[in-house]
């Protein structure tokens, strides 16, 4: 896992020879993320690009050397390979990239995230949520914006893999107090997310209906 | 497995679209270059996604980088000065960090995308927004004050500046020295006494970037530019206050 610590340093550094190198071992990685997440948010709507691509994996390396490659020196190869650890990097930059909307594949559509009635009938609440794929889908895209990379890999760990809280703790080098706060944490947000999500679907269906 | 049902079924949806996924590993296999897309089934739109970027675009890329440059600047304190300097002030040093990112069209024939830092506040303004963006700091009295615009990638178009400071609705030009790299970067610093008439209280500092023949040629005309910039031109707008 050592194995690129040197050049990751040289690259933070900003030494040309270790930039060049670095983003040809990261592209893939890069790209398969942006790829992954452009056709979960296009979901149809429209035909991707090329050139999209390509503009989400240098956001991602841009951001990765932002602020003197403050998160690209947050590695620790001690605890997770190089790959994996640009990856969830990867998905919280893309994901804050469609959110802001500053490449938003859906730009010239609704809110982009849900139906606009999904929520219409004033019963529309967490039921509705946990029984749409595509409003999951949604509500995971935003969390994915929201967290920091240290949440997204939490949110993996214990909710996704279901890895119990001891070994969260071995892998993290957090305190048990700490995860679980981090899983607090995690419900309340999830919840405020899914309430803002209901409340942009319904700002739209009600603009659609006056003017309908 | 959460007690919690709606972060139960989100997990759920996680591990689902992790499962799509890994129904397309023969195409991600393309783009870590294991395969050739050739040998994959596959439609257009699929090719041209999974498609690994060629070297041109990795050169751009990497070159986009080292034309970034570092997006933090500090305001230093003077070190020269005799420490005089309460916590409160160190504070007021601290919160003067400054840091102004610029960016201008990549390859395409685009509106830029800004994203301007100050103080730790972060603004986005996209291209179809108005072309200005704003920023605060608190400046301690002995600092020197160093402001960057950098643009993400190199411009390659022959540029120029101009400043004012404004107070109290009336501007005045401003004459700081201002560095500007052949990429098109550009740098003021110098030490906050003397970078301003006074500080006694707040100025903002409005400027403009642009090719010289489009720049606002005097203070009014910088400030009316400032709420609707020309085409071209680029206008960072900072308040700056100064430590008790």
């Amino acid at each position: 896992m050592a194995e690129h610590d040197d050049l990751v340093r040289r690259a933070a550094a900003r030494e040309p020879d270790a930039v060049r190198e670095l983003v040809g071992l990261l592209r893939p990685t890069i790209q398969l993320r942006a790829v992954r997440s452009l056709i979960r948010n296009m979901r149809g709507r429209r035909r991707s690009t090329a050139q999209e691509v390509e503009d989400l994996v240098q956001e991602v390396f841009l951001a990765l050397f932002d602020d003197d490659a403050r998160a690209l020196r947050a590695w620790d190869p001690a605890r997770l390979p190089l790959a994996a650890f640009v990856g969830v990097i990867a998905d919280h930059e893309v994901a804050s990239i469609f959110r802001s909307g500053r490449r938003r594949p859906y730009r010239d559509e609704e809110d982009g995230a849900v139906e606009p009635d999904t929520f219409a009938s004033d019963g529309g609440g967490a039921e509705a949520i946990v029984e749409c794929n595509e409003t999951l889908s949604a509500l995971l895209a935003r969390l994915r914006a929201e967290l920091s990379p240290k949440g997204l890999e939490l949110f993996h760990a214990l909710l996704v893999d279901e890895q119990p809280v001891e070994e969260v703790c071995a892998s993290t080098g957090m305190t048990r107090d700490a995860v679980y706060a981090w899983k607090s944490r995690l419900g309340k947000l999830v919840r405020r997310l899914a309430a803002e999500l209901r409340d942009s679907s319904r700002k739209v269906a009600a603009a659609q209906r006056s003017t309908s | 497995m959460s007690d919690d049902p709606l972060l139960s079924a989100l997990a759920r949806r996680a591990r689902e679209e992790r499962d799509e996924d890994r129904a397309r590993v023969d195409l991600e296999r393309v783009t870590r270059g294991e395969v050739s897309e050739t040998d994959v089934a596959a439609s257009d739109e699929e090719r041209a996604l999974f498609r690994p970027l060629d070297a041109a675009a990795e050169r751009r890329i990497a070159d986009a980088i080292l034309a970034s440059g570092p997006r933090v600047r500090v305001v230093k304190g003077a070190p020269s000065r005799k420490p005089r300097v309460t916590p409160i002030v160190l504070a007021f040093a601290a919160a003067a960090a400054i840091a102004l990112f610029f960016l201008f069209p990549r390859h395409r024939d685009e509106l830029p995308v800004y994203a301007f830092e100050l103080s730790g506040n972060v603004a986005e303004v996209r291209g179809d927004e108005p072309k200005a963006v704003e920023g605060r700091a608190t400046l301690h009295r002995d600092a020197t004050l160093e402001m960057v615009l950098r643009p993400r990638v190199a411009v390659t178009t022959k540029i120029a500046t101009t400043a004012a400071l404004l107070r109290d609705g009336a501007a005045r030009a401003w004459s700081p020295p201002i560095e500007i790299s052949p990429d098109g970067a550009v740098r003021i610093v110098g030490p906050v006494a003397s970078l301003f008439p006074d500080t006694e209280r707040r100025w903002e500092i409005v400027v403009a970037i642009g090719p010289e023949g489009a720049l606002p040629r005097d203070p009014a005309a910088l400030l009316a530019a400032a709420a609707a910039p020309p085409p071209g031109v680029r206008v960072v707008r900072a308040v700056v206050d100064f430590a008790k």
